[in-house]
């Protein structure tokens, strides 16, 4: 009887459990498609010479998202830890067993990266302080942290210039009836509802805006 | 059959334990208030908790409303998706909006082993006037006048999560509690340290180019996130609400109606470098240095018309005739709860923001170095009225040490807690924060003298490299 109810427990915990990973599974609403990338993008991967290091691309973010696949929870609450354990150690540690868990960290720093589990900042910090815990000269520190910065800065460059290239549309017809309403307001002599100008022009641009890109954006 | 589904599922079940164990055996997550257990981790990830303090209809009216997305409204954000940076969209209809008109979005790093609750609010600078909104060369402006993109967290920002230990999950260097927290990162793209209500038209001085129409909308953008809060996700149990510089002050300003409507039972406040100095309408700006540059943002920002008002109806002591009034008039409202504020005596930036535009002699002074120990001396008075203040406040520890040879010396919690110090006193930064989220009886009050063993320590390689970035 006892084993029975444990059957039927683990079941459903089983259950519960392929849920959640189907769960997971589905993409995101915020993962959209951004097929005009590739070419930068590939100049991008061409600009840049060690994986290990490179920070994900825009490219690959949007891989990510299209083919969804889940930050593991365990494995990210895992890295947490050890990492924080390494940078802890890592003075008291030889240079070769330095060298070899900094290593394994940053082959499963880029996977997470990859998968989106760290933001740019944190990736950055976390590299760099890899390379402080590895490298002992300071002039090689500071040359790799400075071509780490430097990587970073161009992914940045290539991500800022693909958004340059996507107007909303909607958002810049918004933004012409948006002068055309402030010029409006400027011009009342009286403001409606005895409202301050100030509070009508708001309130207007918030109709304006909610109309336009109410559910759209 | 059944041994084979049995197997099966006890291998699931135990994965999902080794989960739970993992997740909730990181040293900080042991025994802090609002950390589920085990089991409830497990069942977190599985299914993972609702708000349980949403919206009410009533919170919904009367001034700065908490407006959530409209029902269908699509916000990007997937519940199950722990660990993630997921961008979280705001529908016009919140009230929320960027400065130049565009939607305003924000970002959650959710986790499955805890309730508590981490509201970080980005610095970067302020804007008042057409040249310092549109982004002028040689004017100190505000960050992202063009609104916030979708991958701001994957873009290189200095401002984003580079910035602040207690946003980065493992920090090779400085570690805190937060970090194991559910993190909420709130942009700024309004220029207006979050707190103002108006829509600017800032004409071109030279008549060259057509007004520019500015959103300065830190309020209600700040209300939304908070519905969108109380909406999504359960209510926190410790909450910490901390910030650089515009960050700092914005969650300063919007300290009482966070901790009110999002009710977390145990609060902490950490404003870094983001003061509201003591600047009494029509004040003697030579007694109160910060008098101009209230009386510019007052207008500007629309503060007197909605948001200072609201905040006085909250804050019973606090006198919207004088910002400063902020820091008792908080510790009054709250007094359990635990309040801090650093900065840094020879902070250039925010001094800087503060005073030189607004004062002739620093506008004509003959040399940088004369200009900046003008900045300096009005800093100086402003910060010790501010240390004083704070002296008279159990609940709310003023921590000012004196130089940091990094990003003009503003913002003490940035990069890393290091080189925080008050050596004449054996305190490191990180006696404050711990005080502040951890301690008991008064919170820390430390102010450091003289400069000089600060400026001895040798060059430190990274924040030269970071410093560029900044």
């Amino acid at each position: 009887m006892k084993a029975r109810w444990t059957t039927i427990i683990a079941l459903a915990l089983a259950g519960v459990a392929v849920g959640w990973v189907v769960h997971l599974s589905k993409p995101t609403a915020e993962r959209t498609k951004q097929t005009d990338a590739r070419g930068i993008l590939d100049e991008m991967r061409e600009n840049r010479n060690a994986p290990s290091s490179t920070p994900a691309s825009a490219d690959a973010a949007t891989q990510t998202s299209e083919d969804a696949s889940p930050v593991d929870v365990h494995e990210r609450a895992r890295f947490n830890e050890r990492a924080r354990e390494f940078f802890a150690q890592a003075p008291a540690l030889s240079p070769e067993e330095a060298r070899r868990r900094g290593a394994d960290l940053s082959q499963e720093l880029s996977r997470i990266e990859q998968a989106g589990g760290l933001s740019a900042g944190e990736t950055f910090l976390l590299r760099a302080g890899l390379i402080r815990a590895t490298v002992a000269d300071e002039r090689q520190q500071l040359a790799q942290i400075r071509a780490l910065k430097e990587r970073y800065e161009l992914d940045t460059r290539q991500r800022n210039a693909l958004a340059a290239a996507q107007s909303d549309p909607m958002f810049q017809l918004y933004k012409v009836r948006e002068s055309q309403i402030v010029a409006e307001t400027l011009s009342l002599q009286t403001i409606p509802d005895g409202l301050s100008r100030d509070e009508y022009l708001r309130r207007r641009l918030q109709a304006e805006r909610e109309q336009l890109l109410g559910e759209g954006m | 059959m059944t041994g084979l589904v049995f197997s099966t599922a006890r291998t699931m079940f135990l994965s999902l334990v080794l989960i739970a164990c993992t997740v909730g055996a990181t040293p900080q997550a042991h025994a802090e208030a609002g950390d589920y257990s085990a089991l409830q981790t497990i069942v977190n990830l599985v299914s993972p908790p609702p708000a349980d303090s949403p919206v009410t209809p009533a919170q919904m009216q009367g001034p700065y409303p908490l407006l959530p997305n409209p029902s269908g409204f699509n916000d990007g954000f997937s519940p199950g998706a722990y660990y993630q940076w997921q961008t979280i969209k705001l529908a016009p209809s919140t009230g929320a909006v960027c400065g130049d008109g565009s939607q305003y979005k924000f970002f959650v790093n959710r986790v499955p082993n805890t309730r508590n609750t981490i509201i970080y609010m980005e610095g970067g600078g302020a804007c008042w006037d057409y040249a310092s909104c549109s982004g002028q060369t040689g004017i100190r402006g505000a960050r992202n006048p063009n609104g916030i993109p979708d991958d701001y967290m994957s873009l290189m920002n200095p401002a984003s999560s580079l910035v602040s230990p207690f946003v980065v999950r493992a920090h090779p260097w400085s570690s805190v509690k937060t970090q194991n927290w559910n993190m909420i990162y709130v942009p700024y793209c309004t220029g207006d340290v979050y707190s103002g209500d108006k829509v600017a038209v800032y004409n071109d001085p030279t008549g060259q180019n057509t007004p520019l129409v500015f959103h300065h909308n830190g309020a209600r953008n700040t209300r939304a996130v908070l519905a969108w809060l109380k909406n999504k996700l359960p209510r926190p149990t410790q909450m910490l609400s901390t910030g650089c510089s515009a960050g700092g002050i914005g969650s300063l300003n919007s300290y009482a109606t966070v901790r009110r409507d999002l009710a977390p039972t145990y609060g902490y406040l950490i404003n870094d470098s983001g003061p509201s100095f003591s600047a009494p309408v029509g004040g003697n700006p030579a007694q109160y240095p910060s008098v101009p540059l209230h009386t510019q943002i007052r207008s500007a920002w629309g503060l007197d018309q909605g948001p200072m008002p609201y905040l006085a109806s909250v804050l019973p002591a606090f006198n919207s005739n004088n910002f400063g009034s902020i820091y008792a008039a908080l510790a009054a409202k709250v007094p359990n709860d635990r309040l801090g504020h650093t900065h840094f005596w020879q902070d250039l930036n925010y001094s800087s923001y503060s005073y030189e535009r607004f004062f002739p002699e620093i506008v004509n002074a003959p040399s940088q170095a004369a200009k900046e120990a003008l900045i300096h001396a009005k800093w100086g008075t402003d910060t010790e009225r501010l240390r004083q203040t704070l002296q008279t406040l159990p609940s709310f520890g003023g921590y000012f040490p004196q130089f940091r040879a990094l990003n003009e010396s503003h913002c003490t919690t940035i990069v890393d807690f290091e080189n925080g110090d008050i050596q004449e006193r054996s305190l490191e930064l990180r006696n404050f924060i711990d005080s502040v989220l951890d301690g008991s009886g008064a919170v820390l009050d430390a102010s450091e003298a003289s400069d000089q063993a600060d400026r001895a320590k040798p060059p430190n390689l990274i924040y030269q490299l970071i410093e560029s970035l900044l």
